[in-house]
């Protein structure tokens, strides 16, 4: 204990710059990654969580739960909030899988511009469905792509909460 | 907000991935690792290179943190531990004259430390003479002060275990190898 006492006791003397510059940097690299690499990874996060939901689609012909599957629960509020659903569980599945998968500095960045990049990546996925054969009229596509974005950021935010809790938890 | 309450706060940030969390306590805490650091090494190249890798290991070991003790017995832990790696990584088959200290600081409370046989005219321990594992076991012990629950913790072994390999050290150490005469510290 008498060597803790000396430590906390010892003068404190100011680090040469150039040490203090190669830790700063060493620790902005790593608490301050470009958005973009992380971007790509989280395509890749959302399209096969997206991809997953479709199986609960009727509409992608690989329905596994039977008849109309959650469209059924959706549709009986009408076309404009099936979209609407849809869309949100489409892009909430993506959005809780990259909660659980990034790192918390990962996460913090996507937080930062998530109402820019969410909107373009939607809109990226609704293309792609077209793409594999969804259908999708302009004024039902305009639900669709409100509710996912919608979706997407309240999913990434409570994934953020929960992710939050569990970080500062583990470090007991 | 108190000091304590503070330091909490900044390591919650930097946890969260905040930078500002990290230069926080770099600015606070970098002058004090750096001076003590000053008063256990000769040179300044090494000094440097140590308190990088302090800063360094501080960051990558940051989730291990544990909130019940403040930041500055985290970093106290962690300087010992990087000191006590440096002058293995340097190959030094005695230790400096700050083990020694600590040693014999060490030694008033554990009876089994205190029986290590010390050349009057020399007073270092001859490290060379264990294997890495009781080396790093005895360091951890008497440089870092750590509990042998936690060394247990850190090598993955059980608290049986590490005393049995400090105990084999002591014993390795113990027994005398040249004829100059010794003494027992107490």
């Amino acid at each position: 204990m008498k060597d803790f006492q000396a430590f906390s006791e010892s003068n404190s003397v100011s680090p040469p710059q150039a040490v203090s510059e190669k830790i700063l940097s060493e620790v902005s690299k790593d608490l301050d990654p470009a958005l973009s690499p992380i971007l790509f990874k989280v395509f890749f996060v959302y399209l096969i969580a997206g991809a997953l939901t479709l199986l609960f689609c009727p509409q992608f012909g690989i329905n596994l739960t039977g008849g109309m599957g959650l469209m059924s629960l959706f549709m009986r509020l009408g076309e404009g909030p099936c979209m609407l659903g849809c869309g949100g569980f489409f892009m909430a599945s993506g959005s809780l899988s990259a909660a659980l998968a990034l790192r918390p500095e990962e996460l913090r960045k996507l937080r930062k511009s998530e109402w820019l990049w969410l909107p373009v990546l939607s809109l990226v996925l609704m293309s792609s469905l077209v793409c594999f054969g969804g259908e999708f009229l302009l004024s039902f596509g305009l639900f669709w792509l409100v509710g996912s974005v919608l979706g997407g950021v309240a999913t990434l935010e409570a994934g953020w909460l929960l992710r939050r809790s569990a970080w500062l938890g583990r470090s007991r | 907000m108190a000091n304590d309450d503070l330091d909490t706060e900044w390591m919650k940030a930097y946890l969260l991935g905040d930078r500002s969390g990290f230069d926080a306590i770099y600015r606070k805490y970098s002058g004090k690792v750096y001076g003590y650091l000053t008063q256990k090494l000769s040179s300044k190249a090494e000094t440097d290179e140590v308190f990088q890798e302090v800063f360094l290991k501080f960051h990558r070991f940051r989730r291990n943190y544990d909130f019940k003790y403040s930041l500055l017995q985290w970093l106290y832990v962690i300087s010992n531990t990087v000191l006590a790696d440096h002058h293995r990584k340097r190959g030094r088959s005695v230790l400096t004259e700050a083990w020694d200290e600590k040693f014999d600081e060490v030694s008033q409370t554990d009876a089994s430390l205190a029986l290590i046989p010390m050349e009057s005219n020399a007073p270092e321990v001859e490290l060379s003479m264990l294997n890495a594992e009781q080396q790093s076991v005895l360091e951890m012990r008497v440089i870092g002060e750590l509990e042998f629950r936690e060394i247990a913790s850190r090598l993955g072994k059980s608290e049986q275990g590490v005393r049995q390999i400090l105990s084999r050290a002591l014993k390795k150490l113990r027994a005398p190898k040249t004829t100059s005469p010794r003494r027992s510290r107490s």
